[in-house]
């Protein structure tokens, strides 16, 4: 699950991100792996550099650690959402308290990686967090290739086929649909699909996953729902 | 003692001294009071008795005329017995005495104080108490009259009264002092054992440490009581402290020291890039596991210091044991056993405070992954949901047809890292059962392991400690 990211699709990746982050070393990290992605990233050292950068450029993305010298992260947050701003919000934090998490969501987060965290993942929620906030509409049809979702007649169909699903698998396909071409990790769909945070010691999320995909998958000549190995899986139409 | 070499810095010298200073003003407030009152009240009856006296020979004046008072005032001047200290004049107005037994004088009208008019009747130490309160007064023809009476009775009265006032202030004042002596002295007794303890828990380090009541209920058993509590609470999180710190000294050790290990080898023993690739991803996977490992150490730890409790909420029992049936039935198919649930509809949490739907979510998900880990394939795990009955709240289930706990290993399990030797071999890091008696215990959930004939039962009631504030319907419906 730490493992480093292989053969890691590349998508539209030119996003601004500013990286609030005291810790040197994780900050070049974080800044390197971005860059190699084809970010645009900035980093502040502190919190009262990083408030004055937030709030004087416009960014795609803030990644903020929660503890920082001067100003701290919940504190920076909530003063740029006080001016207005949308820029989505990525904690990282030590504290990997579930309060600590509730803490800094409430606090104006749109997500909360816990350290120490595989690469992996942290690319997965940088770049769901960048393509959410791009999303502005919400739509009533999700489609990739031959697999069209309508989420207002709650159908499923693949080349003009019904594909019957159970509750949990609509659900897992909607937020691969919603996050098609890009790598969603095992946490996210823990979190957004089972709307929890526990930690599974079996192959929870492989099971439901293997099960929707047999449906989805099978007797078409093309895979869609991709397994990335080490990470999680891609929805996309082709490599 | 330290109090005796500063004691104008203790609270309770000080609350001596405000409570003598109370005592003094008040017990001098009501002796003055008492003074001034007797005082003003015998003045009065003496004046009072004078001028009767005074009435009576007017009236005898206007009946009998000059004649007949100074008769009155021979006959009660002479009398062997003189009504007791009284004094009399009459005198003509040439100023000769008509009657009386004091001296002739100039005549004047109203009140005054006269000498006696003889010495040396009474002991010395009386003499000075001796004294006459005279009124002087006109009748017809010019004729003046003094009736006068000895105030030594009253001044007597009033020695006597200053005497047992002073003694009564002087006993007062020992009272007070006494009393604040005494009261400090309790006071101090009881605090010096509260900050005894304190200082012995301080310099040794011994949490065990209690304060000793006294058991009559009073303030600072109270006081003791809490102190007390709070070094319980203290003494278990320490102890909480010292266990993950052992833990993680002891049971880390061992997957770090084989990480090193192999970084080693791969370092003296690896001929191509392929054998380096190898060994860095097994020392990430093993890394990945450590973490994994500490992980659930601080995230157990963080649960049984009561953390987590800003996150209770109202929980929907039912809703959170269908989540785990719909979740692992699939899983434990895969793995060729059976998950079965039978959940009672809308059964809620118990208990004003709710619960961490997420803690109990991950503390059935691992009762049941260990039901599937340790049980042979075929077989079944049956999960259930009892409402709540009249005597107790309700219950969940976690049963299973496997090998089962000898009851002697029952409680063990519940341990950090504690694997039973049938289990050696099977994965899990020893830490699922410690994380599920912590979210047990925050949640004040009973947990009771049993016998399934064969198998496993884990048996966990809610509302266990507590009295449930519930009224249990005959079908188990719960109306909070």
């Amino acid at each position: 699950m730490y493992g480093v990211a292989l053969g890691y699709p590349l998508g539209h990746n030119d996003m601004k991100i500013l990286v609030i982050e005291d810790d040197g070393e994780t900050a070049d990290d974080i800044a390197h792996t971005l860059q190699k992605r084809g970010h645009w990233v900035i980093v502040a050292p502190d919190g009262n550099s990083g408030l004055a950068l937030g709030m004087t450029m416009a960014f795609d993305l803030l990644i903020v650690d929660r503890r920082l010298p001067g100003l701290d992260g919940l504190s920076l947050v909530r003063t740029i959402r006080d001016k207005g701003s949308l820029m989505p919000v990525l904690f990282l934090s030590a504290l990997s308290g579930i309060d600590d998490r509730v803490a800094g969501l409430n606090g104006g987060g749109d997500d909360y990686l816990s350290k120490p965290f595989a690469v992996a993942e942290l690319i997965a929620r940088v770049e769901a967090l960048g393509r959410r906030a791009s999303l502005g509409t919400v739509p009533s049809i999700l489609a990739v290739a031959d697999l069209v979702m309508d989420l207002v007649a709650r159908t499923v169909s693949r080349a003009g086929r019904p594909i019957e699903l159970l509750p949990r698998e609509w659900q897992l396909l909607e937020f691969l649909l919603r996050h098609s071409g890009q790598v969603v990790t095992k946490s996210m769909l823990l979190e957004h699909v089972w709307g929890t945070r526990f930690d599974p010691g079996t192959s929870v999320v492989e099971t439901h996953v293997s099960r929707m995909r047999k449906k989805v998958d099978e007797g078409f000549g093309l895979d869609l729902i991709n397994t990335v190995r080490g990470v999680g899986y891609c929805l996309r139409a082709g490599d | 003692m330290p109090w005796l070499i500063k004691p104008y810095m203790t609270t309770t010298f000080r609350l001596m001294l405000l409570y003598a200073t109370t005592l003094i003003v008040v017990g001098g407030l009501l002796f003055g009071g008492m003074d001034w009152l007797v005082d003003s009240q015998m003045t009065r009856d003496l004046d009072k008795s004078v001028l009767e006296r005074i009435d009576q020979l007017r009236l005898t004046d206007a009946q009998e005329g000059i004649k007949g008072v100074a008769l009155i005032i021979t006959r009660r001047t002479s009398e062997a017995v003189p009504m007791r200290y009284f004094y009399y004049l009459l005198q003509a107005p040439d100023g000769h005495r008509i009657a009386g037994n004091l001296p002739e004088m100039t005549p004047w009208t109203g009140w005054r104080e006269l000498p006696l008019p003889e010495q040396g009747n009474w002991p010395e130490d009386e003499q000075s108490r001796h004294g006459l309160l005279a009124m002087g007064t006109r009748l017809d023809d010019g004729i003046f009259l003094v009736i006068a009476k000895d105030i030594f009775d009253l001044n007597v009265m009033k020695d006597r009264l200053h005497l047992s006032i002073a003694a009564g202030a002087l006993f007062t004042l020992a009272a007070a002092v006494a009393g604040g002596i005494l009261i400090s002295a309790v006071f101090r007794r009881r605090l010096d054992a509260i900050a005894n303890i304190s200082r012995e828990i301080c310099h040794e380090g011994n949490l065990s440490r209690r304060i000793p009541l006294r058991g009559n209920n009073d303030e600072f058993d109270h006081l003791s009581g809490h102190i007390n509590s709070m070094l319980e609470r203290i003494e278990s999180l320490m102890a909480g402290v010292r266990q993950v710190s052992d833990d993680i000294a002891h049971d880390l050790r061992t997957p770090l020291t084989r990480l090193r290990r192999r970084l080693e080898n791969a370092r003296s023993h690896a001929e191509s890039v392929r054998d380096y690739e190898i060994a860095v991803e097994r020392a990430i996977d093993e890394s990945d596991t450590l973490l994994t490992t500490i992980g659930a150490l601080l995230r157990i730890a963080q649960i049984e210091s009561h953390l987590q409790r800003g996150n209770f909420g109202p929980v929907d029992l039912s809703a959170v044991v269908l989540t785990i049936v719909e979740t692992f039935a699939p899983v434990a198919e895969d793995q060729g056993r059976t998950l079965r649930g039978i959940v009672a509809p809308t059964v809620v949490l118990p208990g004003g405070e709710g619960g961490d739907s997420d803690l109990l979510i991950q503390m059935l998900a691992n009762l049941v992954e260990n039901g599937l880990r340790h049980t042979p394939p075929g077989s079944t795990i049956l999960l259930s949901l009892e409402p709540a009955t009249g005597t107790r709240g309700p219950q969940i289930v976690v049963a299973d047809d496997g090998p089962g706990i000898p009851a002697a290993e029952r409680q063990k399990v519940f341990q950090r890292f504690y694997r039973l030797d049938a289990s050696r071999t099977t994965s899990g890091n020893g830490l699922g059962l410690s994380l599920v008696a912590a979210v047990a215990k925050l949640h004040r959930i009973d947990i009771r392991m049993e016998d399934n004939h064969p198998g496993l039962r884990v048996v966990l009631c809610f509302g266990g400690a507590r009295a449930p504030r519930l009224t249990g319907s005959p079908d188990g419906q719960i109306i909070p």
